[in-house]
């Protein structure tokens, strides 16, 4: 036996193009529509390993006044691909995951500030306007592939840099949290 | 009130010439001027480029493209000591959970460690060595402790704990070295990026200010170029505004056009002169609002149609132009006015005119009435002349018949009581045509231009001679001798106005002896030669008479003047015929003269020399011509036509006195009739025939061919003066002409000349060459020697003989027959004239025997060249030309 956490079940990819092709080419109504039908269901609890704890004002909760997500749930959610640079990677990659708007809205939450928290104890608000359009996303795949924490994974708060050079600032890069393990809503 | 100049920029060509000046004294600013804003383009091309450069920076710092570089190395200290704090916390109770966090911690690290690519951190050889070497032993060393943690085997936890505390410890130290070495590095970095962006700004502040002060310059230059303009155009306004004032008090009045001749401006002058408002008239046309003749004419097309015909004056070429125009008032009247015109072009380059107009109707009236007052002077003029021509003929006709018939007279045998009551009546009748011809002289003279007298050659010494002959008193009348001196050159023929020289002469002398008081009259003719070419004359004519106050001296030159206006008889006319006669030869007065002393009366004429081939004519008038002595003529079967009953009776007897066949016509036509029918030897006309001129009447019988056809024609014409003389011979076809009234001589003289074939020739070319060729050369010289010597011996002896005239006609007699034996033919002719005259009581005149002893002089130099063997058959021509008869003194004396 490993120490390591298994690593999560991974989408087929497929199916993750299918969503992505939906959300780039479709309507945002569309994802919200499903991000809508999801909250209406009961948050099942997660079968896996914890990857993502979402407390503070949330509609949804499945671990106490928490809501904790898995792989596999993150998978459920509509997925959102995007290739981009970053500061920290020398080659474009293909980063895929839910939209952080499709996380919230699975969980809930209301409109007040939303505080990012890291395994390495990194710490920083989400600045809600950035939210939209499909991004940022909460990566938990870089060319199609889980990461781990030595490779910045699980979970990556990424923007798409190449696609919207407006985000290249000091403030949106600080936002890009990697091994991001939680997410706290703020009283709206 | 005030004119339409708007403001400066309405400017005239005045004002504009006014202002090149000014354009000048600007000139070097507006250069400086240039090169600031030259400079301050450049200035802020500079700033903005340097303000780009900043931008991008500023947006570099912006997009943060390092992260934080110093939060992440600092980051990885941070982890790596969670990670050992983990490590040594794992206790021997539960070594793999223990392990497991210790584990997670490393993730953490590693992914941290991993992360400082050299690349991505901006590291660089060489200058970054000793931190890539650092990171390269911290990268190596981690990887190193990654392995140990994943070939772990759950059995040996134990060892594993142990050797991953010993990794970490050596792991400890290199990445606290990387992290200081990075740091100073960044630190660095940040430094010089600091200093590089405080160069820029200092750049650009520098810059800025540089643009300030440029700016501020221009500031300043364009505040002085702003007053400047406003001080000219404050001067400019003055300038306006006085000129505006000129214009509108202005007597003349103005009119400013632009290009097309529409009016601008209307002055007040010209509002009372047309009659128009400035108001109406502003924007028209100037042609149709000012002009007659533009009235009612549409615009026509081109550039100037409102011009008109004034178009020629708004070209500014033609910068001056003046002109007369026929204008137009408002209510319609016309008037003349003159224009001048001034064309410019204004600032804007737009051609523009000023007229300035001055009505005339004033100036044409003074004109029309100074030309009325001068044109009736000069009918008074004429009429006045015209009156004094007819009224001489008027008395000219009767008188003579008066003086005819007593010359008639004088031929019969009459009593010494009849004779002397003749005489009288005889002196009356010339006295009276004299002062007739006098005043028909003076209306000529006065006119001096009218006569269109020509120079021509002649002899003043010969006229003189003449003259002084013509009063030289004859036998038995009164008057004081005369006497000729001629003074430095004797002879020579000059090129002058030969009657207007007789007419001075002949007054003055004739004045000498009328106021001379019978005492000796001296005329002294004295020539210098002026320069090759001419000749200075001085006539001075000296009597000795009352003599003259020096006061009167000018006076008596005047028209109708008179000394004494009851003593003296006259017309009062002589002097003034003499002034005009002077002046008409370009000559000058002079008289010397006081009471008591006499008086020298005279005239000095420059007058240029013939050439050589000009005739030298004889001398002209009034030898005494013998009257009896028209042998050659007598017998003639003579023509004559004279519509006056008494002058034809008169004509009829003289020339039966003459010894001729008179056939007597009264008028041209019977004339012409008469000719057409018999041959005559002679035609006298008279001109003034009632049906035909007596020209005409001759014509027509030359014309004919008939047996008459070439008879010589003499005229007769009351109309008196030499022009009409000459007229009656050159385009009359006359051969001779006379003045009436008639005198026996002057007839008889002139049909000598026209009958005599070898008329008043000097030699009879047949008699000497008989004298000569009978004698030989030897005996004709002696006989010449001997016939010059008698004839000079019989005139000496007459000048000296004290006036017995009975001697006298012998003496002549004698040598006549001599003179007409040698074949002397006029010196024979004169001599006889001469006994003719000796028998009637008149004694040789010295002027007389002068003209004798020349002749006389001629003849024998003649018969000279004769004596010689023959070389001419025909004799010398020279001096056969214009007969003595048509000369108007011969009449007029």
């Amino acid at each position: 036996m490993s120490y390591r956490p298994a690593p999560p079940p991974v989408s087929t990819p497929g199916a993750t193009a299918t969503r992505r092709a939906l959300l780039l080419g479709g309507t945002a109504a569309a994802g919200l529509r499903a991000a809508g039908a999801a909250a209406q269901a009961a948050l099942d609890p997660p079968a896996g390993p914890v990857l993502l704890r979402i407390g503070g004002a949330i509609a949804h909760t499945n671990d106490g006044d928490a809501a904790a997500f898995d792989d596999a749930m993150l998978g459920a959610l509509p997925q959102v691909e995007f290739t981009t640079r970053t500061l920290w990677t020398r080659t474009p990659n293909r980063y895929g995951g839910p939209s952080l708007r499709a996380v919230l809205a699975a969980v809930g939450a209301g409109g007040g500030r939303i505080h990012a928290t890291a395994a390495n104890a990194y710490r920083v608000e989400i600045d809600r306007r950035l939210i939209g359009g499909g991004m940022p996303i909460v990566a938990r795949r870089i060319d199609g592939a889980p990461f781990g924490v030595r490779a910045r994974g699980p979970l990556w708060m990424m923007f798409p840099f190449d696609d919207r050079p407006d985000l290249r600032t000091e403030t949106v890069y600080a936002q890009c949290i990697w091994h991001l393990t939680d997410l706290t809503v703020d009283p709206a | 009130m005030h004119l339409a100049f708007d403001g400066p920029d309405r400017r005239s060509g005045v004002i504009g010439a006014l202002r090149r000046p000014l354009r000048w004294i600007a000139r070097p600013r507006r250069v400086v001027s240039l090169i600031l804003t030259a400079v301050l383009v450049a200035a802020i091309g500079t700033l903005l480029w340097q303000a780009r450069t900043l931008t991008r920076q500023a947006d570099d710092i912006r997009a943060a493209r390092s992260d934080s570089l110093t939060w992440l190395v600092a980051q990885v200290e941070v982890e790596f000591l969670r990670f050992k704090a983990a490590l040594l916390a794992a206790d021997a109770t539960d070594p793999a959970l223990g392990l497991a966090q210790a584990s997670r911690g490393f993730d953490i690290f590693y992914s941290r460690a991993m992360l400082f690519d050299p690349e991505i951190l901006g590291f660089r050889r060489p200058d970054n060595d000793r931190v890539l070497s650092s990171l390269e032993r911290m990268r190596d060393r981690t990887q190193a402790l990654a392995d140990t943690f994943d070939t772990a085997s759950p059995d040996a936890l134990p060892a594993l704990h142990a050797e991953a505390i010993a990794q970490a410890e050596a792991l400890d130290t290199m990445v606290r070295n990387f992290a200081m070495e990075a740091l100073e590095i960044f630190i660095a970095r940040e430094t010089a990026a600091r200093v590089q962006q405080t160069a820029l700004t200092n750049r650009f502040a520098t810059l800025a200010i540089l643009v300030v002060v440029l700016l501020s310059a221009l500031l300043v230059l364009i505040v002085d170029l702003y007053r400047d303009v406003a001080a000219r155009a404050r001067a400019m306004r003055r300038v306006g505004a006085t000129l505006n004032r000129t214009i509108e008090a202005s007597r003349d009045a103005i009119v400013l056009t632009d290009g097309e001749g529409r009016i601008r401006l209307f002055n007040a002058a010209a509002e009372a002169t047309f009659r128009r408002s400035r108001a109406s008239v502003t924007g028209q046309s100037a042609a149709s609002v000012l002009l007659a003749e533009a009235a009612g004419t549409g615009a026509e097309a081109g550039a100037a149609a409102g011009a008109g015909p004034l178009a020629p004056f708004l070209d500014p070429g033609a910068f001056s132009q003046r002109g007369v125009w026929t204008g137009r008032r408002a209510d319609g009247t016309e008037f003349p006015f003159e224009v001048q015109a001034v064309a410019d072009f204004d600032r804007e380059g737009q051609r523009i005119c000023f007229l300035f107009l001055r009505d005339i109707t004033d100036q044409r009236a003074v004109e029309a009435a100074l030309h009325g007052a001068r044109d009736s002077a000069e009918r008074h003029a004429e009429a006045r002349t015209r009156f004094l021509a007819v009224m001489s003929h008027e008395m000219r006709t009767p008188l003579n018949g008066v003086v005819a018939a007593l010359d008639l007279m004088a031929r019969g045998t009459l009593s010494r009581q009849q004779r002397r009551l003749l005489s009288l009546g005889m002196a009356s009748g010339q006295s009276a045509l004299r002062q007739v011809d006098d005043l028909l002289a003076y209306a000529r003279t006065e006119d001096a231009d009218r006569t269109g007298e020509t120079a021509e050659a002649f002899d003043p010494a010969a006229v003189a001679e003449a003259i002084v002959a013509q009063h030289t008193p004859l036998a038995g009348s009164e008057g004081p001798p005369i006497d000729l001196v001629v003074e430095g050159e004797a002879r020579g023929t000059l090129l002058g106005l030969r009657r207007s020289f007789e007419r001075a002469l002949g007054n003055l002398v004739s004045n000498a002896v009328k106021f001379g008081e019978g005492r000796h009259v001296v005329v002294r003719l004295a020539r210098v030669p002026e320069g090759p070419d001419a000749v200075a004359l001085t006539l001075r004519v000296t009597d000795q008479g009352a003599g003259i106050a020096a006061a009167d001296h000018a006076r008596i030159f005047e028209d109708f003047e008179r000394l004494q206006p009851d003593a003296a008889p006259g017309t009062g006319l002589g002097l003034p015929i003499v002034r005009h006669a002077v002046a008409a030869m370009g000559g000058t007065l002079h008289l010397t003269s006081a009471p008591g002393a006499g008086s020298t009366f005279g005239f000095s004429v420059v007058m240029p020399r013939a050439p050589a081939a000009a005739a030298v004519l004889p001398a002209p008038v009034a030898q005494p011509q013998p009257v009896a002595a028209a042998g050659a003529g007598s017998g003639l079967e003579v023509l004559a036509a004279e519509d006056n009953t008494i002058n034809r009776a008169l004509l009829g007897e003289m020339l039966f006195r003459l010894g001729h066949r008179a056939h007597l016509a009264a008028d041209g036509e019977a004339a012409v009739a008469a000719a057409r029918g018999r041959h005559f030897d002679a035609l006298v006309f008279d001109e003034g025939l009632p049906d035909i001129t007596g020209s005409t009447a001759l014509a027509r019988i030359r014309a004919e061919g008939g047996p008459s056809a070439a008879a010589p024609a003499l005229c007769v014409t009351a109309v008196a003066g030499p022009d009409e003389l000459a007229r009656l011979q050159s385009t009359g076809g006359f051969d001779a002409a006379l003045a009436k009234p008639l005198r026996l001589d002057g007839l008889s003289q002139a049909l000598a000349h026209l009958t005599a074939p070898p008329n008043d020739r000097l030699l009879t070319p047949a008699v000497v060459q008989d004298a000569r060729d009978l004698l030989g050369a030897e005996g004709f010289s002696q006989l010449l020697a001997r016939f010059e010597a008698e004839t000079r011996a019989v005139l000496a002896a007459m000048s000296a003989g004290g006036g017995d005239a009975a001697a006298d006609a012998r003496r002549l007699h004698h040598a006549a027959g001599a003179a007409s034996l040698i074949g002397a033919e006029r010196l024979a002719r004169m001599l006889l004239a001469g006994e003719t005259e000796a028998r009637e009581g008149q004694p040789l005149t010295p002027a007389g025997a002068e003209a004798l002893l020349r002749v006389l002089e001629l003849t024998v130099a003649a018969l000279r060249a004769r004596a010689d063997p023959p070389r001419h058959d025909r004799p010398p021509r020279g001096d056969r030309a214009a007969p003595g008869a048509t000369r108007p003194q011969a009449a007029a004396r």
